[in-house]
């Protein structure tokens, strides 16, 4: 009953049109030319700008701090230092969450929790910092509580081991290492050094993972050689800072120079600051006096009048003057002499410092001649030191100088100078009229920056030879005398001016600057103390101490030979002196602890 | 036919082991590169620190303290100075 089931018969091919698989092998391919055109386009048309894309969002470029160059001294004695040290900074948006630990991290920094919640919020949303500039190893204590949020970086710290003593000329920088006072400001693209980078991928916590391709090494910055002699500022401080104590003076300023090259072994201010405590920056104390402070000068000027007149023929070496007045009028002024004198040639109008004779021999002076000489041996202009601050003082044109002026020009007077320029003017005395440029930095070549003749020679041995006088017995100098060795210099004491046209009485500038040997001067110093309140306020008293002490140990450290018998000048110089001279004197280098 | 492609996988498992050894090699290198930075950095701070210890060591004040106050040494009074002559 059941029909036979109909044979499965498989359905017959349907013939397909040749089109349709050559259709989907056109889309495949075209698919793959898409594919293979838009591989091209990101791999090698667009490939170096997508990298860079890529790598703006994931790679770091991390600063290689430059070191700052050293400063030393002449023989190679550190000044100035810089030395690793650790800055510690927080990302606040990881160091907020670790509230509960800020106790512990404040005791580990030795600061308060207050303290340290304030460093969190006074920086960036990303960054504060945390310590500047501390010791690797108490950094590394309160790294070693890895707090998240909470990283290092290298950084450098700027270390004085001379202290004050060089202070002011040093000058300092600031937090970041840049030069903002003194030499480290005037040579900071010398010191600085030009930091590197490098490029690489950190992890959270600030650790590198990889880094990417060659490190742009950082160059540390340079040494800077002074010609300072780190023995001789000392010396120079601890005397002038005894003076500056004992006489209740002010502050005081002294500047030594080797006369054959310009280049300066000591210079010193005080009172001083610490460079290393920042506490201490006060622009009242880093004020580097020897050049940046001004004064009228007083006698240390007379032998400058003195050499514009013999070259100008106004006198002659022998011209001899008639001191003998309690009052020279000049116009309404009456100039007076300390002590009365008879008459005077030149040398004794030098060694008793006598304002009248000055006086005198400027009068006969053409004031285009004075004006000329003082401006030949640096007075009025900066000495290209190129020290921040250094002042030019100022000497007024000689057109506008009436007698009044003219007299009081010779003796120092209605002019300003800094030590650094007195001391430079009587270099040029004592190197056979020859200026020589004064420069902070070592030379070897053992000769002068710039040089130039200013007077004759035979005027500068003139005055070399009078200028010794001062410094014998009866000479306002004598407290300058060092035995074994000639010494040449003048006393200076001028009444500062109160800037309304006339004087305070009791406030006085005390000065002495001299060289030695005074046969063949080889060192040359200035020393200025102002304002001494206690004793014999001479320049002859309280400055000229401080040279004896500082030139002595100079000469000495500097290998000068003496060239004069010590006995025969101590027997010499001791007939004339009161107790308390002698008293003084015999200090010799002084025992000038400070 | 069958020879290339075992030749070709060999390749690539040689090239797979090299880029893994390349890789483990970079590794080690960043990380001895690494340590020597951190032993350049200590030893940097250690010369520091030197350097800050010898100039503390030599300043002149403390020498002077030193000599006055331990050794009871003095600068010589003027007196007290006797030149000689080299012969």
């Amino acid at each position: 009953m059941t029909q036979p089931r109909a044979k499965f018969r498989a359905p017959s091919p349907v013939p397909l049109p040749a089109w349709r698989a050559t259709a989907l092998w056109a889309v495949v391919t075209l698919g793959l030319v898409v594919m293979m055109a838009q591989a091209w386009r990101a791999q090698v048309e667009r490939g170096p700008f997508l990298r860079d894309q890529g790598a703006l969002r994931y790679l770091r470029h991390f600063a290689l701090p430059a070191q700052r160059g050293p400063i030393l001294d002449r023989s190679g004695k550190a000044l100035a230092l810089s030395v690793p040290v650790q800055t510690l900074w927080v990302d606040p948006r990881l160091f907020d969450a670790q509230q509960a630990r800020w106790a512990q991290i404040a005791t580990a920094l030795g600061i308060s929790a207050a303290t340290l919640a304030a460093r969190v919020r006074g920086g960036g949303s990303q960054f504060a910092f945390l310590a500047r500039q501390r010791a690797p190893e108490r950094a590394a204590a309160v790294l070693a509580l890895h707090v998240p949020g909470l990283y290092s970086l290298h950084e450098d710290r700027r270390y004085y081991p001379s202290g004050s003593i060089a202070a002011p000329l040093l000058g300092f920088t600031n937090v970041d290492g840049r030069g903002i006072e003194g030499l480290e400001l005037a040579y900071n693209a010398w010191l600085q050094g030009k930091a590197g980078e490098e490029t690489g991928l950190r992890d959270n916590l600030g650790h590198p993972l990889a880094l990417l391709g060659a490190a742009r090494p950082a160059q540390a910055g340079r040494t800077l050689t002074l010609s300072i002699d780190r023995n001789i500022q000392y010396v120079a401080y601890t005397a002038l800072a005894s003076a500056v104590q004992r006489f209740q003076a002010r502050s005081g300023a002294a500047v030594l120079m080797n006369a054959r090259t310009g280049e300066i072994l000591a210079m010193v201010s005080y009172p001083s600051f610490n460079p290393n405590d920042r506490a201490d920056y006060r622009p009242g104390l880093y004020n580097n006096r020897a050049v940046a402070d001004t004064f009228e000068p007083g006698s240390v000027m007379k032998p400058f009048t003195i050499a514009a007149a013999l070259d100008d023929g106004s006198i002659r070496p022998d011209t001899t003057f008639n001191v003998n007045t309690n009052c020279f009028r000049v116009a309404h002024y009456c100039i007076r002499d300390d002590v009365r004198h008879d008459i005077l040639d030149l040398a004794q109008v030098l060694k008793y410092s006598s304002n009248i004779g000055a006086a005198k021999i400027s009068l006969r002076t053409p004031p285009a001649d004075l004006y000329q000489m003082l401006r030949s041996v640096g007075f009025g202009q900066v000495s290209g030191l190129g020290l921040p601050g250094e002042t030019g003082g100022a000497v007024p044109g000689w057109q506008g100088w009436d007698v009044a002026r003219r007299a009081a020009m010779a003796y120092g007077y209605g002019l300003s100078v800094t030590p650094l320029q007195l001391a430079a003017a009587y270099a040029a005395i004592a190197n056979n009229g020859i200026y020589v440029q004064p420069t902070l930095l070592r030379r070897d070549s053992g000769t002068p920056l710039h040089s130039q003749r200013i007077m004759p020679a035979a005027t500068a041995a003139r005055l070399r030879d009078w200028l010794t006088g001062v410094t014998r017995r009866g000479g306002t100098g004598f407290l300058a005398a060092i035995p074994g060795y000639t010494v040449a210099g003048k006393t200076g004491t001028s009444i500062m001016a109160n800037g309304k046209g006339g004087f305070r009485k009791h406030q006085v500038n005390t000065t002495f600057v001299g060289f030695a040997p005074a046969k063949d001067p080889q060192l040359v110093m200035a020393v200025v103390v102002r304002e001494p309140t206690q004793g014999w306020r001479y320049g002859g008293v309280v400055a000229a101490p401080v040279f004896r002490v500082t030139m002595s140990a100079a000469l000495h450290r500097m290998g000068v030979q003496p060239d004069t018998s010590a006995q025969t000048w101590t027997a010499t110089t001791a007939e004339h002196l009161t107790a308390d001279q002698e008293r003084r004197w015999a200090e010799g280098a002084g025992d000038a602890a400070h | 036919m069958r020879r290339s492609t075992i030749l070709l996988a060999l390749l690539i498992t040689a090239t797979l082991l090299g880029i893994v050894a390349a890789r483990e090699n970079t590794r080690g290198q960043f990380i001895a590169l690494q340590e020597a930075q951190a032993k350049h950095f200590a030893l940097d701070n250690r010369w520091g620190q030197l350097q800050l210890e010898q100039a503390t060591l030599a300043s002149n004040a403390r020498v002077g303290d030193i000599a006055r106050q331990k050794l009871g040494l003095e600068a010589p009074k003027n007196d007290q100075i006797v030149m000689v002559k080299t012969p």
